[in-house]
């Protein structure tokens, strides 16, 4: 099956589309952007995956497919093997995605001529969902930015609808039972946060609600 | 040895301290069967179990009753998972590639050829006229500017100066590129890009504008503070 995506995709690459050249960055031939194109258009969906788990939590993902999607095109000229499109993508969105985080770095210094800290501004998520909802993606999505790295690309690239355990290990270069151990630890990391999160917010509720009894009850004393 | 204890990333940077002194059997033992359930539950979560996992699954069950929570919970993360991955497929599904990448000359094209006509512009603005008897143009009765400058040690020279007055606090690094466009054979391209400085002033007098019994505009006094904004956390980018 994995030998058929293969086949396909290369077929898909060879049959270029006819896009003007004058769309071309300079250095890109026409058949070059056509085959950039393709690559993009074929998998930009698990690309921004790849992104979500290795994006610095405050990088901008709309900036970052961007980046990313122009590197595509800049950089097509350097895949020599068709075959290994999706070991080439991956490699190409996690630099990408890296580079952001050292530039983040290096803005957040250039911004403390102010001596202000700039806000870490969360990704929104779940757009177009109930806030509630949006609210919980959000939080579980925080708790994702915190497990380790190898285990957060397993765990986005299998809720890429359709991307099994198989597909996962060619894009990532692991072997399937690997990447079946590593989503299913991820999950159970990932299931502690979420418990310890829980149990927090449960703690600060509480606290919360503590101090307004006993005003109650030392009113009703005296 | 198993997959499972072949995974370097299992045994160590999840959050758990490492294990202090050797490692018994009976430990090795129980974090094997860990992994192995939780593997378990990962492929019925994930729709790949086979009927000999949903056999396996009945078994654990009938000795361990938690596993039903757990089930329900890595299902429930995971489904937020995927609402979380499906936005970010939907946001890359609206980037093109080729669009993109004219769009993005930005990250390619060099700064220093295309800053000038915004210096020039910042220093009509900023700088009113008055010549001196050595060519330079005094600036607001302080600094003299050399006319001889290219427009990019013009524009260096303001920021400097702007930052040694208080006035000036950062320039942005990046531009926001608004439009491009293919301007000849050999690849050149115009950028119309917007170049942010960020600027403070303190501010002692304020006007607004109102209307008399006549109705002209008149300015009226007011307080400053009358007119305090909202902080703007970050101004979105236009494209």
């Amino acid at each position: 099956m994995l030998n058929d995506d293969v086949e396909q995709e290369i077929a898909l690459i060879r049959d270029t589309d006819l896009i003007s050249d004058r769309d071309a960055p300079a250095g890109v031939d026409h058949e070059g952007l056509g085959l950039a194109r393709r690559v993009w258009t074929s998998h930009r969906r698990w690309v921004a995956a790849i992104l979500l788990a290795h994006k610095p939590r405050e990088a901008d993902l709309d900036d970052l497919l961007q980046s990313v999607a122009t590197a595509v095109v800049r950089k097509i000229g350097d895949l020599r093997d068709p075959g290994a499109v999706r070991a080439w993508l991956r490699t190409v969105a996690i630099n990408e995605a890296r580079l952001a985080a050292r530039e983040r770095g290096r803005r957040r210094k250039g911004l403390r001529l102010v001596g202000q800290r700039e806000q870490a501004r969360p990704e929104p998520a779940g757009v177009g969902r109930s806030a509630e909802e949006a609210e919980r993606i959000d939080s579980l999505m925080r708790l994702v930015a915190e497990l380790p790295e190898s285990y957060r690309e397993p765990l986005m690239l299998r809720c890429v609808r359709g991307m099994s355990y198989r597909q996962i290990a060619a894009i990532t270069g692991l072997k399937e039972t690997t990447i079946e151990t590593r989503i299913a630890r991820g999950r159970r990391l990932l299931r502690e946060l979420v418990e310890k999160s829980e149990r927090e917010g449960a703690g600060t509720e509480r606290e919360q609600r503590e101090p307004k009894d006993t005003a109650a009850v030392t009113g009703g004393v005296s | 040895m198993t997959d499972d204890q072949n995974d370097n990333t299992s045994n160590h940077d999840g959050g758990t301290p490492p294990p202090v002194g050797p490692v018994t059997d009976e430990e090795l033992q129980a974090f094997a069967a860990e992994v192995s359930r939780d593997r378990l539950l990962s492929r019925v979560v994930d729709g790949e179990a086979t009927p000999t996992d949903f056999a396996a699954l009945r078994e654990l069950a009938a000795q361990d009753q938690a596993i039903w929570s757990d089930l329900s919970g890595f299902s429930a993360d995971r489904d937020l998972m995927e609402f979380a991955v499906e936005d970010a497929g939907d946001r890359a599904a609206r980037v093109d590639a080729v669009a993109g990448s004219s769009a993005a000359v930005r990250t390619v094209v060099p700064w220093a050829g295309w800053a000038a006509a915004i210096a020039v512009a910042a220093l009509a603005v900023f700088v009113p006229r008055g010549e001196l008897p050595d060519g330079t143009m005094q600036s607001a009765g302080i600094v003299p500017v050399d006319l001889n400058l290219t427009s990019d040690e013009a524009l260096d020279q303001y920021l400097e100066l702007g930052q040694q007055e208080g006035r000036v606090v950062a320039e942005w690094p990046e531009p926001f590129v608004l439009e491009t466009n293919a301007v000849s054979e050999d690849g050149s391209v115009e950028v119309v890009y917007l170049r942010q400085i960020l600027e403070r002033r303190v501010i002692n007098e304020g006007y607004s504008i109102s209307v008399n019994e006549w109705g002209e505009p008149v300015a009226v006094p007011e307080p400053p503070a009358a007119h305090l904004l909202p902080a703007i956390r970050r101004a979105k980018p236009i494209y």
